[in-house]
């Protein structure tokens, strides 16, 4: 059985992603797909016959009506920046075009309006405003984004930098963005562990040897504060450094001169030193393993990175992150977690910090066959370990609404809606899901 | 072109920009009772409110109903916005009698007899007697038809 010519039109005009809408030369909307009752919530039987001011509720309507631009310049419009209203209030930014519809006569009969949800596109502009990825790093906490701000004020600053953090917090990250941001940027930027090398070989490393310093100095060698010279020196796990080391260091820093191994020439060195360290360094200072002189000739510009659980509000943004990079790398395609995959993950305690995360992920990434990772795939110890469980996604905080702000209300409601399924509900608001479990977490509508 | 761009500015409430183009649309189309029922409120919003009774007129003549049958939302008549304004001037000493020919055609849009309220206080004021008699008699004389 065929289709009719206006069911016709209709089929096509619901395939269509954009939502789209006509009306009559009274403005009163006359077609209205299938996309223009997602965007806006309406329903289209709602729609017909309505004036389009009445629909779009847009005070735009009344000062810049694209229909009307279009029928006083004689030109359509395409790709015009505006903001229609759902349902329920809120403001969705669209790009519009627009075009006159004319009989035969040439004489306008209607309009045509198609528009395009473009709040995806505002999630990523507020992602970047509020910095989700600085040089590198992930993460929107207020910590982070007080590092991030540090970072840029100390840019022009030559002064020595002390990181501290937890084992996998991301602390060379950040010594590189330190670096990227520098005035030094593109000069050497030379990174040492200083936990990997036995006492005698560190020095060398550091500062060299001539030939016969040692058995095994079958020739001169420039240590990494001479190839960093002119640059930068990143000295990793700084306080794992013996004390004998710790003085030479020292030296380096008040007066940028040192000797080679095993040679008497004092050699003089321009490097900017950033250190870090996992361990407590007060309880090294009390216990005499770390020299207080040097603490403080280090720690003129101090940096704390914390632990993921202090930051929890970046578990959504990392794992997403991390999703994103490993279906970009091996070419799988994984969209995100599920919302109890996620419940568990930010219920989780992370004594690996940002590091064992993106094992955990890389862990379920792999055992994934289809194109979100389920609870069941994330590695055993953090299923375990979450005081989230699987199946429990009651929410937290379901007093009473009270007192509550309009975007609380708004935010709840949609959760309600969608029986607390934050995709879901994250789609109808039209924010991401990283965004809608941020919010809710500031609001006190966490999943417990 | 121009019917549409009036519809455009009388849906947005800026009576004298779609005056100029209802004007102007009802050059090519003079009989179009539509065009003058929109014109009417107009030309009431900017004080021009003879015009107004002109077209009004008009359209009575024809069939009151044109405008009797209005619906305030489906026809997005600003009637019931306006009145309360024109209203609060009746409070101030001495009502001009235009005051309450302009109430006697907004009120027709929305309650027929309080329009021929009215328009029968104005008539022993007005200027056009004639007219309003006119208007006056064929009001009245649907009330005595719909009465039989």
């Amino acid at each position: 059985m065929g289709l009719t010519n206006n069911h016709f039109t209709e089929v096509i005009l619901d395939s269509l992603g954009e939502g789209l809408f006509t009306v009559d030369k009274e403005f009163r909307i006359n077609t209205f797909n299938r996309a223009a009752e997602r965007i806006l919530g309406i329903k289209k039987e709602e729609a017909i016959g309505d004036y389009c001011k009445n629909v779009m509720k847009s005070i735009r309507c009344f000062e810049e009506c694209p229909l009307g631009r279009v029928l006083e310049t004689g030109k359509n419009i395409y790709d015009f920046e505006s903001e229609l209203h759902h349902r329920s209030g809120r403001s969705i930014p669209v790009k519009i075009n627009a075009a006159v519809l004319k009989d035969y006569d040439n004489s306008p009969i209607g309009g045509v309006i198609s528009f395009r949800d473009m709040s995806y596109l505002e999630a990523i502009k507020s992602d970047l405003l509020t910095r989700s990825n600085f040089h590198g790093i992930i993460g929107q906490d207020k910590s982070m984004q007080e590092i991030y701000t540090l970072i840029e004020e100390v840019a022009e600053s030559d002064s020595n930098v002390l990181i501290q953090g937890e084992s996998g917090t991301g602390k060379e990250m950040v010594a590189d963005a330190i670096q990227k941001t520098s005035r030094r940027h593109d000069k050497p930027f030379i990174k040492i562990n200083c936990s990997v090398f036995p006492p005698q070989m560190l020095a060398s490393e550091l500062f060299g040897h001539v030939k016969g310093a040692y058995t095994d100095a079958i020739k001169d060698r420039v240590g990494r504060f001479e190839m960093a010279d002119g640059g930068t020196i990143f000295l990793d796990e700084v306080a794992e450094m013996p004390l004998q080391m710790q003085v030479q260091l020292l030296r380096v820093l008040q007066e940028g001169t040192f000797e080679r191994v095993g040679e008497s020439i004092t050699r003089k060195v321009n490097v900017r030193v950033i250190a870090a360290t996992n361990k407590n360094i007060e309880a090294c200072l009390k216990d005499g393993s770390f020299r207080e002189d040097l603490y403080y000739r280090l720690n003129v510009i101090p940096v704390y990175v914390p632990p993921l659980r202090e930051r929890k509000s970046d578990i959504p943004h990392l794992v997403q992150y991390f999703i994103n990079r490993l279906s970009l790398i091996q070419g799988k395609k994984v969209d995100e977690a599920d919302d109890e995959a996620m419940d568990i993950l930010v219920g989780y305690d992370w004594p690996g910090n940002v590091r064992e995360l993106a094992n955990a992920i890389e862990y379920a990434f792999a055992r994934t066959k289809d194109n979100v990772i389920h609870a069941s795939k994330l590695p055993p110890q953090v299923r375990l370990g979450s005081c989230v469980k699987s199946g429990n996604n009651q929410p937290i905080g379901r007093n009473n609404h009270n007192n509550h702000s309009e975007e609380y209300i708004t935010i709840r409601s949609a959760l309600e809606r969608n029986r607390w399924n934050r995709s879901m509900a994250a789609r109808e608001l039209g924010m991401g899901r990283t965004t809608l479990w941020r919010k809710m977490k500031a609001l006190g509508l966490e999943i417990g | 072109m121009s019917e549409m761009l009036g519809n455009r500015y009388f849906l947005a409430r800026q009576f004298d920009k779609a005056l100029q183009y209802f004007e102007a649309a009802l050059l090519e189309s003079p009989d179009n009772n539509r065009i003058k029922k929109r014109l009417i409120i107009c030309y009431i919003h900017v004080g021009q409110i003879e015009r107004a009774l002109s077209f009004f007129y008009d359209i009575v003549k024809i069939d009151p109903f044109i405008i009797i049958n209005t619906d305030p939302y489906y026809d997005d008549c600003p009637c019931l916005d306006m009145i309360p304004g024109w209203e609060s001037k009746l409070n101030k000493d001495s009502p001009k009698s235009d005051l309450y020919e302009t109430l006697g055609m907004l009120y027709l849009f929305c309650d027929k007899d309080k329009s021929i309220t009215y328009f029968r206080k104005a008539l022993n004021q007005t200027a056009y007697k004639a007219t309003i008699s006119s208007i006056l008699k064929r009001l009245t004389s649907i009330d005595s038809m719909q009465a039989h």
